[in-house]
């Protein structure tokens, strides 16, 4: 469950990731400011909001209203209003962004890169990424100098396992616009080869070169999950803090500081930080990282009613057609039918081949009992030589099934010298298969 | 990686689905939604708090209605969640009157499930809430703000509607868009309604809310306004047309010459200005021609200025930069103002000063080049040095034409959306052509009758002034400067308070 996440997909349509702050301002005083704008009808929001792109989705409303034949604009409103979905967790802007793109593509088919741009980051969003590679290289024909465009490269290359390629396009995309955007997918292309120092040194320009106190909770969150994941729970609590002084109600911050709690043994604190979370945003990977937490201290009922929230967004996933990715197939693993997550985790191999997917996919056939295959696709789980301790644990309980013993004590002790509390379920175990023998 | 993955996916997973969008809840299966329906009364104010949570909330929510764990939700299980939800919801609204806060008594609540996607359920939760208030015996200002689950994303309004009391200028509707958060307005162009705090300011008497006067207020909702709204859009699409023919280019360099023309027959740009600048000066065809080109070449670098501008800065903010803008020009305004009140001070000492004036007047009529050759020789110890005089001309100009017209940005703005620029400069250059006839004519208009009849300058004043929305206002300034004997220092006052009037105004708009 600690592995990091992907700053590559929030970073996504977050270029320029803003305004989560200001979402958590407006929630609690915005005293409605009522401009009498030039001379068109006042939208259902009458509110003029503080944040840069919610007043720039207002001005663009604005604008289309009076030309509504302007592809530009409704292109630049879809990217917006994938963004401000992404910032705000408010899904209903994404069916808007969808709308707001087809009509821009409606109104110019050919040379529109901006909607190119639009659509590869929404299909990104969807877990297309085999779309959103399509919308990028289409976009790149038409202007091959388009850092966001290379930006929507690199996230779709990377999810789907060209790890090259797309340090390669993170580096045109930082020539062509240098920023907190770049160095955020060179910092996580670094951390995938195993290259921590290289991760932090990206990470912290993006921290300097941070825009607004959303970019800051950015680039601390993920400094802080560099920091967790390799074990250093104080400088990660040191790094959400900080993020959370910039962006009080910024989610991720939160779980972030719940795991390291967790980790420095303060249960109460983090079972509180995590009521937070998913009562804000009941994200599953969230709700399925808290029922965790309150499995392994012993909260069995609680942790069961989290299971059943992830179990109710898990169907309403399969009723919209979507699968729920490595969360669900490690859930079922773990807790419900192993060959569910069998399946669901061989279907993601095919439209994510990302190492995610590979231990995902790896643990779910050792809990069916094959090892053997199982190995495989642990192995390449770690081929890139990413220092995930999830990805060993798994190895060595695969490699003990198959009898392995020693391989399995060298890759628990792995997943514990990377991170000796990666997992509240997971590292115990750990601790007693490394130290089985010794 | 998975957590950032699913914070895409499963927002989008959850709306996005394949025509389950019929289905799945409106507003996203995260949120929980919230209605303040207020009923404000001379004796109570009632709400009708109306809270609607999606599937996942309501699923978050269903161990703690499920008291006894049975895993179905009973009659009993749902209206005990209900008196306790509706306990909360009237402890999280809160309401003053008048900086005297009010306690809310829960008359009645409901909890009912309703079908939503995914053979899952969504929760509405009712609570009808009252406070007891005396709002018969003279103005109150009450304040309301839901503060209830406030940190989860979601659909926030309010409504208010009056009973046996008058809602003075209430900036919430009285009725609910979204019928009570039971068919949410799905508009492209707009973003989720996010009100969570109301202030209204309620009189004793009858009336039904005011929220239409608000709208009223909206500057230029008249008639006329209506009209030069619908050429704007006329024109707006016309620079936006998809294939740009002669004809259609040419029609619209013509559209964009009237709204440039209509726009600057509308309230505030300067014409009472200029007009008792040129009445104060005894002002030239010339001096009207020159204001007029200033206005063009200032508005047209400005519109193009501003437009440069935007594109490339994407944190400027239109309005903002208009707004400051209309701080500058009404002090410049006043500037000139100053300017004219020194040298009406100055020609006041002077003694041949009136007698000379009315002469001046006839003079510029017909030969400017002579007028101004006049004013040195005849008038040389009281006239000011020509430099200044045009500097005044040019300052006034410069104030009519600094603020950018709205509408010809989002011209340009458009044609260069559309990689017209070029047409589009052209079309802002036409544009503030059309704003300098209609000034240029004011002024004419002005000096013609000046020139005529020296003695009703005035009335030439008055007519220019017709449609400034300071009309009534300045209709008692008039009256006074009529008795005076129109002396050029009150004109000189008048630049000065109009110009500072202005420049109060665009404050004001903050």
């Amino acid at each position: 469950m600690s592995t990091r996440t992907s700053p590559a997909l929030l970073v996504a349509a977050g270029v320029g990731c803003l305004a989560l702050s200001a979402v958590a301002l407006s929630a609690g005083s915005a005293p409605e400011r009522h401009r009498p704008v030039t001379s068109a009808p006042t939208p259902v929001a009458a509110t003029a909001p503080a944040d840069p792109t919610a007043a720039e989705i207002a001005r663009t409303q604005q604008h289309l209203r009076s030309v509504p034949r302007d592809y530009n604009a409704w292109a630049t409103l879809g990217l917006d209003y994938v963004q401000q979905a992404k910032v705000t967790i408010d899904p209903t802007y994404y069916p808007k962004a969808t709308s707001a793109l087809a009509r821009s593509l409606q109104l110019a088919p050919r040379d529109n890169f901006v909607a190119m741009a639009g659509e590869a980051a929404l299909a990104a969003a969807r877990h297309d990424f085999a779309g959103a590679l399509g919308w990028a290289n289409r976009g790149l024909a038409i202007d091959p100098k388009s850092a966001v465009l290379e930006g929507a490269l690199t996230d779709a290359l990377t999810q789907l396992g060209h790890y090259r390629a797309a340090e390669a396009a993170a580096r045109r995309m930082e020539l062509l616009r240098p920023g907190a955007d770049a160095e955020a997918r060179l910092s996580y292309a670094a951390e995938l080869r195993g290259d921590l120092p290289a991760a932090r040194l990206y990470m912290r320009e993006a921290l300097r070169d941070a825009v607004g106190p959303s970019d800051v909770a950015f680039a601390r969150y993920y400094l802080g999950e560099l920091d967790f994941n390799s074990g250093h729970f104080r400088a990660a609590l040191h790094e959400y803090a900080a993020g959370l002084a910039a962006v009080p109600s910024y989610a991720a911050l939160l779980e972030g500081r719940a795991k390291a709690r967790a980790a420095l043994g303060d249960t109460t604190g983090a079972i509180h930080d995590f009521a937070t979370v998913v009562s804000r945003a009941p994200q599953p990977t969230y709700v399925l990282e808290f029922g965790r937490l309150l499995l392994s201290r012993g909260r069995n009922r609680a942790a069961q009613q989290q299971f059943a929230v992830f179990r109710a967004e898990e169907q309403l996933f399969r009723a919209n057609g979507v699968r729920l990715d490595t969360d669900q197939t490690l859930f079922e693993a773990d807790f419900g039918d192993p060959h569910i997550a069998v399946v669901s985790g061989g279907a993601a191999l095919h439209t994510r081949p990302f190492l995610d997917t590979y231990d995902a996919y790896g643990w779910a056939l050792h809990r069916v009992g094959n090892d053997r295959t199982a190995l495989r696709f642990a192995d390449r789980a770690l081929q890139t030589g990413m220092r995930n301790a999830l990805f060993h644990f798994h190895r060595a309980v695969i490699e003990q099934s198959l009898g392995r013993s020693a391989a399995a004590r060298r890759d628990a002790a792995t997943a514990l010298h990377i991170n000796q509390a990666f997992d509240p379920i997971d590292a115990p175990i750990a601790r007693r298969l490394a130290g089985a023998t010794s | 990686m998975k957590r950032a993955l699913v914070l895409g996916v499963a927002t989008v997973a959850l709306t996005l689905g394949p025509a389950v969008a019929a289905s799945a809840h409106p507003l996203g299966n995260f949120t929980v939604n919230h209605y303040d329906g207020l009923t404000i009364s001379s004796t109570h104010i009632d709400d009708r708090a109306i809270v609607d949570a999606a599937e996942i909330p309501t699923a978050q929510a269903k161990p703690s209605i499920d008291t006894n764990a049975d895993g179905a939700l009973g009659p009993a299980e749902r209206s005990a969640y209900a008196a306790r939800s509706c306990a909360a919801v009237a402890a999280a609204v809160r309401i003053d009157v008048s900086g005297r806060a009010l306690t809310w008594r829960v008359q009645s609540s409901a909890y009912v499930l309703r079908p939503g996607a995914a053979g899952l359920s969504t929760g509405r939760l009712t609570c009808q809430l009252t406070a007891p208030v005396a709002l018969s015996d003279g103005a109150r200002v009450v304040h309301v703000a839901d503060g209830y689950r406030a940190d989860r994303v979601g659909w926030h309004e309010i409504t208010a509607t009056a009973d046996g009391v008058h809602l003075q200028r209430s900036p919430v509707p009285a009725r609910s868009v979204s019928d009570e958060l039971l068919h949410y307005p799905n508009d492209l162009l707009s973003s989720p309604l996010d009100v969570r705090s109301a202030t209204i300011d309620v009189r004793p008497g009858t009336g039904l809310s005011t929220f239409a006067t608000g709208l009223a207020k909206v500057p230029g909702a008249g008639p006329v306004a209506r009209i030069v709204e619908r050429i704007n859009s006329l024109f707006a699409n016309l620079a936006g047309a998809r294939h740009l023919t002669l004809g259609v280019g040419l029609l619209a360099v013509l559209v964009s010459m009237l709204l440039g023309a209509s726009h600057a027959a509308l309230p505030g740009h300067g014409k009472t200005v200029m007009a008792a600048y040129l009445a104060g000066k005894r002002g030239s065809v010339r001096d009207a021609v020159v204001v007029g080109a200033t206005v063009t070449v200032t508005h047209t670098a400005g519109v193009l200025l501003l437009g440069l501008a935007l594109t490339v800065s994407s944190s400027l903010a239109g309005d903002a930069v208009e707004r400051d803008l209309g701080v500058v020009s009404g002090l410049l305004v006043a500037a000139v103002g100053v300017g004219l009140l020194v040298s009406a001070v100055r020609r006041a000492r002077g003694s041949a000063a009136d007698d000379h004036g009315h002469q001046h007047g006839h003079d510029h009529g017909h030969d400017h080049a002579h007028g101004h050759a006049h004013d040195h020789s005849h008038d040389g110890e009281n006239a000011e040095p020509h430099r200044q005089r045009r500097a005044g001309l040019v300052g006034m100009g410069i104030a009519g034409g600094l603020v950018p017209s709205p509408s010809a940005l989002v011209v340009l703005l458009g044609a260069v959306a559309l990689g017209r620029t070029l047409f589009g400069a052209l079309l802002v250059v036409t544009y503030g052509l059309g704003m300098a006839a209609t000034l240029t004519a004011a002024g004419l208009l002005l000096v013609r009758l000046s020139s005529r009849w020296p003695g009703r300058r005035i009335a030439g004043l008055v007519a220019v002034r017709l449609t400034d929305r300071w009309s009534p206002w300045l209709a008692r300034r008039r009256l006074a400067q009529r008795l005076s004997g129109a002396t050029p220092l009150v004109t000189a006052g008048l630049v000065v308070v109009v110009g500072l009037g202005l420049a109060a105004r665009s404050i004001a708009v903050l």
